[in-house]
């Protein structure tokens, strides 16, 4: 490295977004997953008091 | 202590009031830390505006790391004391360990393009944690083909404690050999090398991706337990109807 770097701001903003947006999936993700496994649980549960 | 939240019906009581807490609070550190940090924090002298790349980078490499060593810790507790709500700890710790070490390796790069003049090298900080990258999504590939739990478990378990010489390559690979990557700077042995403009902001981010990281376990640990209960009580159903 020759010196300082000035500007970068594109990278700065780029790595703030890849963060953002794969933080943001995964949180999508893993609250899909949860709610949608404790659904089943339930209406499975809903099925063995009624009997059906 | 440990026998206790151990119970998975002891840990779905236990983490149903937290996981919510530890969520919100992780998001709003987020974004405040983000803020702090790209409105509110100094140019650094050499690496002007883009030392800010790094309120990122040095806290997701840091976690991703810690999340890969408590996936070792609890496949080895799997392995040894055969506790299924060991494995499903490290289960859950998996994906959330994948992105950090994708966020860690893809800020690195953006970071490295306008100070090292390159976005990758195959220096050996790098090259041991693309392969902590690839070490996870093995262990999360390794586990789909599989169709029974156990054997998933085993198997995952055993990939996940070999991959765990990977990190002490990772920690000391500036220190053991020539390279082109930084040595440690914001926790060392001899205290910290940021000055304290620098140093609060990237605690402050590093605090908010340890309790996101938390929220993302204890929320995939939460589905994974509901998910084996219901396939639990559905071999059940299927057993008594014949």
């Amino acid at each position: 490295m020759s010196g300082e770097v000035t500007g970068g701001y594109v990278f700065i903003y780029a790595s703030y977004g890849i963060a953002a947006a794969s933080l943001i999936g995964l949180a999508i993700w893993t609250m899909t997953r949860l709610i949608t496994a404790k659904k089943k649980l339930s209406m499975l549960d809903q099925t063995e008091k009624t009997g059906s | 202590m440990f026998s206790t939240f151990a119970n998975p019906q002891k840990f779905m009581n236990f983490t149903k009031p937290i996981l919510p807490i530890l969520a919100g609070l992780a998001v709003i550190m987020f974004i405040a830390g983000w803020i702090w940090a790209l409105g509110f924090t100094p140019e650094e002298k050499f690496q002007g505006a883009t030392a800010r790349i790094l309120y990122v980078h040095v806290p997701a490499a840091m976690v991703s790391l810690a999340a890969y060593a408590s996936m070792a810790v609890a496949s080895l507790l799997y392995l040894t004391l055969k506790h299924s709500l060991a494995d499903v700890a490290a289960k859950a710790a998996a994906p959330i360990t994948a992105v950090l070490s994708f966020i860690c390796l893809v800020t690195g790069s953006l970071w490295g393009r306008p100070t090292w003049g390159t976005y990758w090298i195959w220096d050996a900080r790098l090259t041991s944690m693309l392969f902590q990258l690839f070490l996870v999504l093995g262990y999360m590939a390794l586990r789909s083909a599989f169709q029974r739990e156990q054997e998933a478990a085993r198997a995952g378990a055993i990939l996940c404690l070999v991959g765990a010489v990977n990190l002490p390559i990772i920690k000391f690979s500036v220190d053991w050999w020539n390279t082109l990557h930084q040595p440690a700077g914001l926790i060392t042995m001899e205290g910290s090398s940021y000055t304290a403009e620098f140093w609060w902001p990237a605690m402050f981010n590093l605090t908010a991706v340890m309790l996101s990281v938390a929220a993302f376990v204890i929320a995939g640990m939460r589905a994974e337990v509901y998910k084996r209960q219901y396939e639990a009580k559905l071999a059940r159903l299927n057993r008594s109807t014949g």
